[in-house]
């Protein structure tokens, strides 16, 4: 091998440096919406590390890197555990829109409809998001806590765009309704709603 | 409604949604009432970086990979 080799390896190292670890924060919560929190999610990460790592001079330089990670991620994670995207019937994203506005009259009945304002749901929120269903929990986490768009939450879990609107809108809308259950439980309604 | 707070409807109902909103009182305090919600989801802590522990473990295994795949000087 020659010198001319080793400074090759170097300029990767260096770029790979540069451009790829920087986002591994924000891997590592890819990887955690994809296999959850713990031991797997880990492993995801330092998986999706070392095939980009390996497979970096495929990497064009030009395209978003942390969307190149993601997508390495997402395909480590169905080989690892074998998990293949079912069938998700398409949602009327009216009917959605419906339910959600629904979950916000109950909970102005309940005297909660301000808990957004008024509480601090922060673990409520965490342990809500960590119990929906994985296909809901991972577009709800990559949209509305990591903040892709929907464009790179298609891209990166290779779905079509209207999937990811139909699953992002049904999550947000568990996550509402578990919520909304939560804050009565907890007895949270406000002293200026109105008597039932 | 997720769509217009998204951003991501045509502009032309976006326009539509938006002169209905400011009209109608209960139209406007369902949407006030979902973007609340997203902006509590979006300050949830689980944007959080990743350990220290799983910082090292990943630097260590890269690091590992580059001396496997290291050229050697002749």
């Amino acid at each position: 091998m020659t010198s001319i080799d080793i400074a090759t390896q170097s300029s990767r190292d260096e770029k790979f440096r540069t451009f790829a670890l920087p986002h591994l924060d924000a891997i590592a919560r890819v990887a955690r919406a994809l296999a959850g929190p713990g031991a797997d999610a880990d492993d995801l990460v330092q998986e999706t590390f070392l095939r980009a790592y390996r497979y970096w001079h495929t990497y064009d330089g030009t395209s978003d890197c942390r969307r190149w990670l993601a997508t390495i991620c997402r395909n480590a994670y169905r080989e690892i555990f074998r998990r293949s995207d079912r069938v998700v019937t398409l949602e009327d994203h009216e009917l959605e829109s419906i339910a959600s506005a629904r979950v916000h009259i109950a909970a102005r009945s309940a005297g909660v409809d301000d808990m957004f304002m008024r509480i601090d749901l922060g673990p409520a929120i965490e342990r809500a998001i960590a119990e929906l269903e994985e296909h809901y929990r991972t577009v709800v986490l990559l949209v509305d806590v990591e903040g892709f768009d929907y464009q790179e939450v298609a891209d990166t879990l290779e779905i079509p765009i209207g999937t990811v609107r139909s699953r992002l809108y049904r999550g947000r809308r568990q996550l509402q309704e578990a919520l909304l259950a939560y804050a009565i439980d907890a007895g949270f309604r406000s002293a200026n709603a109105q008597p039932d | 409604m997720w769509g217009y707070l998204d951003g991501v409807i045509p502009s032309d109902e976006t326009e539509m949604i938006s002169k209905h909103v400011a009209t109608c009182v209960d139209c406007a305090a369902h949407f006030d009432f979902a973007a609340e919600f997203l902006n509590a989801v979006a300050r949830t802590s689980s944007r959080r970086p990743a350990s220290d522990g799983l910082r090292s473990r990943v630097l260590e295994a890269l690091a590992a990979e580059s001396a496997e795949t290291k050229p050697t000087p002749d």
